[in-house]
């Protein structure tokens, strides 16, 4: 049996759980979260090891995701969304080298398809991690506009320039990231 | 169709009484001499799909607010419930019957 535990400890310990239960589904979260927290409490209180119980709820929480997680194509593009979104701004971040590097000698085309790039892939994840939900209407048209621009520019690149090898495949990634955005907006 | 091994312990123990998370993870380990332990997230996930088939309820009948955290449920076990919980203590008995008119080498005393 462990020495008893302060409140305060107790406390601090069912904080930390409650950051790691909120990674856990909303729909669980917003059920069972804060009763879990209390349990985890209760389970202090009653001397369980912390190191123990810490050790334990790792796996704990992998089985309520694995159990509670929603299957759904929407989730399936929101994933893929958010792996394709690091493909405009690696692009981005590569024009944006170039730009500084070769400063004078590139078109003034390359500094703002750059930014807006990157712009475009951090908008994508900032979206997906619902950082906009307060705001969801204005956002929204403003992402689907981009994305639909993103789109067309993605396809001029990948079909219509020459201006860079392998900027095909850039295209395709920037126009596919662009596809997806539009898909998970539907929803 | 036999229930899963949480939800078997958890409509065991609350077959008894109305319990909160807790003592229901207490009591499950205590039946099965902590073989088998819940964790805190398991737990709920079982405690939902119970609810969500009826097999349990959330009790209106609690201690006093001054005697117990408000944000502690109760849960109590459904007609429903009890039905599925003798079903499978059913089930389990043939097994054991099965076994031991078979001569597996086990029969307990």
């Amino acid at each position: 049996m462990e020495p008893d535990m302060s409140p305060a400890s107790i406390r601090r310990h069912q904080a930390m759980y409650r950051r790691m239960v909120a990674v856990t589904p909303e729909a669980h979260r917003s059920r069972n979260g804060e009763e879990q927290v209390v349990l985890f409490g209760d389970l202090l209180r009653k001397g369980e090891n912390p190191l123990r119980l810490w050790m334990r709820a790792v796996p704990d929480l992998v089985t309520v995701i694995r159990q509670t997680a929603v299957r759904s194509p929407d989730r399936a593009a929101r994933i893929a969304l958010g792996i394709a979104s690091f493909g405009p701004i690696g692009l981005g971040m590569f024009l944006g080298w170039i730009s500084i590097d070769e400063y004078g000698d590139v078109p003034i085309l390359f500094p703002i398809t750059a930014m807006a790039l990157v712009l475009q892939g951090v908008f994508s994840l900032l979206w997906l991690s619902h950082a906009f939900d307060h705001w969801e209407k204005n956002v929204r048209t403003v992402f689907v506009a981009g994305e639909a621009a993103a789109l067309i520019v993605g396809s001029v690149i990948a079909f219509g320039s020459s201006v860079l090898p392998g900027t095909m495949i850039a295209g395709l990634v920037i126009a596919a990231q662009a596809g997806l955005g539009l898909v998970v907006a539907r929803h | 169709m036999a229930l899963p091994t949480s939800h078997f312990h958890i409509l065991f123990a609350l077959a008894e009484e109305d319990r909160h998370g807790y003592s229901i993870m207490k009591e499950t380990e205590e039946l099965t001499q902590g073989d088998v332990r819940l964790g805190p997230g398991a737990l709920y996930v079982a405690l939902g799909k119970l609810a969500d088939q009826g097999l349990i309820e959330e009790s209106e009948e609690r201690p006093a607010p001054d005697l117990d955290d408000a944000r502690r449920r109760y849960y109590r076990i459904t007609d429903e419930g009890r039905a599925a919980l003798g079903g499978e203590l059913q089930r389990l008995h043939r097994v054991m019957e099965h076994a031991r008119r078979a001569d597996l080498g086990w029969n307990p005393t």
